[in-house]
């Protein structure tokens, strides 16, 4: 298939569009998506497009932009909504918990919520504690959600479209790092699976699982990592709930050694569940402990060498990647 | 008792149909309040003294428009269609309930696809986001429809409240919020929840139409009901309906109301019955006896006890549909 480069945030933005286009009873709501074209500019235009009904500039108030587009899911509109960023969901967080997720469930299976909310996460951009956050596990954990992080610009559009057409409500976590970030995307209209793990580097010496952002990095580290002779295999989780399991299992098995990583905090972290469900299904193939890199156990700082000092990097990803090939450190 | 209607909203017929719904919430609720006595059932959430704003409001929408309630809205269900066999199900949490199929709490928390009644929350106010949301979908699809929501004095202190009713007003979405304002959030009086305790002076501030009314006097209750939905569905916006009730029981079966309430005040509250209020106003007009009333009553209670033996009789859910309806 054809494909053109293009930034994430224009992919996001196509797929927005295409299916506003394919299907009248999706609308956008958020803060400042209309003429100021969303904080991060994925919305650009759209307004002029579709129209003040159908690209809602919201007041702000993350309680009722998630519960009124739960409110007008049940009744079979698809709202997408954008928070601003992740941080802001927490204050959304009784609407999307206790509301969009148990809804179905606890009334029999009547309703439906096909709801869409978009939020970039992460950090690196020197917006310190309370805008810098990577939380995919607050949603991952929560049964009745689906929960995707996307981190090329192909899986950004393929995967928002898919999250617009299911009929439950997704986590469509994007990072603040993407929106800029290049890549080829298809022609046409194409979807991609929603539940899928990608394999984005094949390697025999360890399996290194990236959440978000941290499986850039991580195929950043295994470029580089070829060069000391470490052949990493490299996996995007891509799906925080629920995990493929597959491929990863498939891919420990092979490689018998496995470094799990995310921007977040590790401990209850993605990378503990990725941690114990790889040991509860490979134990036997294993010749090295699992091992877990995550970002600094503190409110995020702000000043610049104190933030990147938070955030974990591909020199921590190589470093520990070594430790778990059983290399010794370059420095002796 | 006052009876101090001057306008007739409804005709004599719709103002019976009104007094049998009041009834059948009535025996409901007696019901469910014997049955957790007599161990059979764990939990009843009293609407005793809401019939009257319950019924009034939710006879002034249609069947194409939608029901966005609170947990003590046993009359508005009733209204709605549901039946007593239903409701049982729903109390035993038995496999054929329709209302959550044994998955939420009973005698209150309900929801009903079909009858256009939507999910009731737990979560004081997190639902009125929503019903804002439903009458944004109407908007957008052009529908026609008038959503409905009801909370209590309680969910105004919410921060939900705010948000769902300032974003209606900023839209003029076609929805209608009723305050059944009984007084208490649980066990705490209004004086501490809010200076001003007239919910209704808040409209000014959101730009829309405020109304207070006396939620015991169902024909004015009607009257005013049915001039919100009118005026949403002309497309002017919401209203805020604040109707003064009086809560006759615990806050649920959990709780003891004497230990917040003195034996005065519960006692003022039971001279407050909308049941007994709308019964004089239809034997005052000539339009009902109190025999009738009285056999109505009996009838109705009859019913209850007959659905509540039947419900109890019918299947559980079994264990292994526990995982089943969590997505679509």
């Amino acid at each position: 298939m054809a494909a053109e480069e293009k930034l994430y945030r224009v992919a996001l933005r196509e797929a927005l569009a295409e299916e506003m286009e394919r299907d009248d009873s999706v609308y956008l709501v958020g803060e400042d998506i209309g003429k100021f074209g969303g904080a991060y500019r994925v919305t650009e235009g759209l307004l002029d497009r579709f129209g003040s009904q159908r690209v809602v500039d919201a007041p702000i108030a993350e309680e009722v932009i998630v519960g009124s587009a739960i409110g007008s899911a049940m009744l079979g509109l698809r709202p997408v909504v954008e928070l601003m960023t992740i941080n802001f969901s927490l204050v959304a967080y009784d609407q999307i918990v206790n509301n969009a997720a148990k809804i179905r469930y606890m009334f029999g299976g009547e309703a439906k919520v096909p709801l869409v909310i978009r939020m970039p996460g992460g950090a690196g951009h020197q917006l310190s504690a309370q805008h810098s956050h990577s939380f995919e596990v607050l949603y991952g954990l929560i049964p009745g959600l689906l929960v995707v992080a996307p981190t090329t610009p192909e899986d950004a559009k393929g995967m928002l479209k898919s999250a617009i057409r299911t009929d439950n409500p997704v986590m469509f976590l994007e990072s603040m790092s993407l929106y800029n970030v290049r890549g080829m995307v298809p022609d046409g209209d194409y979807t991609t699976p929603m539940g899928t793990a990608a394999v984005r580097r094949k390697g025999s010496d360890l399996t290194i699982v990236g959440v978000s952002r941290m499986a850039v990095l991580a195929n950043e580290a295994a470029k580089q990592l070829e060069e000391e002779d470490i052949d990493a295999e490299v996996i995007d989780l891509r799906s925080i709930r629920p995990i493929d399991w597959p491929p990863i299992v498939e891919s420990v098995r092979r490689t018998s050694r496995c470094l799990v990583v995310e921007e977040g905090w590790a401990t209850y972290g993605v990378t503990a569940e990725i941690a114990a469900g790889v040991q509860e299904r490979a134990f036997d193939y294993l010749d090295a402990p699992i091992r877990r890199l995550g970002g600094a156990q503190v409110p995020m700082p702000y000043s610049l060498p104190l933030e990147k000092a938070s955030i974990p990097t591909s020199e921590d990803i190589k470093k520990l990647a070594r430790e778990v090939v059983g290399r010794k450190p370059l420095d002796g | 008792m006052a009876t101090t209607t001057k306008r007739d909203a409804a005709t004599h017929e719709e103002y019976l149909e009104l007094h049998r719904w009041m009834s059948m919430a009535q025996a409901l609720d007696d019901r469910m309040h014997i049955l957790v006595k007599q161990g059979r059932a764990p939990f009843v959430g009293s609407s005793r003294g809401h019939e009257g704003i319950q019924v009034a409001s939710t006879a002034a929408i249609g069947p194409s428009d939608w029901l966005v309630p609170h947990y003590r809205g046993l009359a508005n269900a009733i209204v709605r269609g549901l039946t007593m066999k239903e409701w049982m199900l729903a109390v035993f949490a038995k496999a054929g309930d329709p209302l959550s199929g044994g998955r939420n709490i009973p005698g209150g928390c309900y929801s009903y696809h079909k009858l256009k009644i939507a999910p009731v929350s737990q979560v004081v106010a997190s639902w009125i986001p929503k019903a804002s949301g439903i009458a944004y979908g109407s908007k957008l699809a052009g529908d026609g429809a008038v959503t409905l929501c009801t909370f209590g004095d309680g969910a105004t202190s919410q921060g939900d409240f705010h948000e769902g009713v300032n974003f209606a007003a900023a839209h003029k979405l076609p929805v209608v919020f009723v305050c059944e304002n009984n007084g208490y959030a649980i066990s705490v009086p209004i004086r501490l929840q809010m200076s001003n305790p007239d919910v209704a002076d808040r409209a000014r501030g959101y730009g829309i139409v405020g109304v207070t009314v006396d939620g015991t006097d169902v024909p004015a209750a009607y009257a005013v009901c049915k001039e919100a939905v009118d005026r949403a569905r002309r497309g002017e916006g919401p209203t805020l309906i604040d109707a003064k009730i009086w809560r006759m029981n615990s806050h649920t079966s959990e709780d003891n109301q004497l230990k917040y309430r003195s034996k005065e005040e519960i006692a003022d509250a039971a001279e407050h019955d909308p049941i007994e209020r709308f019964r004089a106003w239809l034997v005052e007009r000539g339009w009902i006896t109190l025999e009738d009333a009285a056999r109505i009553q009996t009838e109705c209670d009859q019913e209850a006890s007959a659905a509540a033996d039947w419900a109890e009789q019918q299947p559980d859910p079994v264990a292994e549909d526990a995982l089943t309806n969590l997505f679509a």
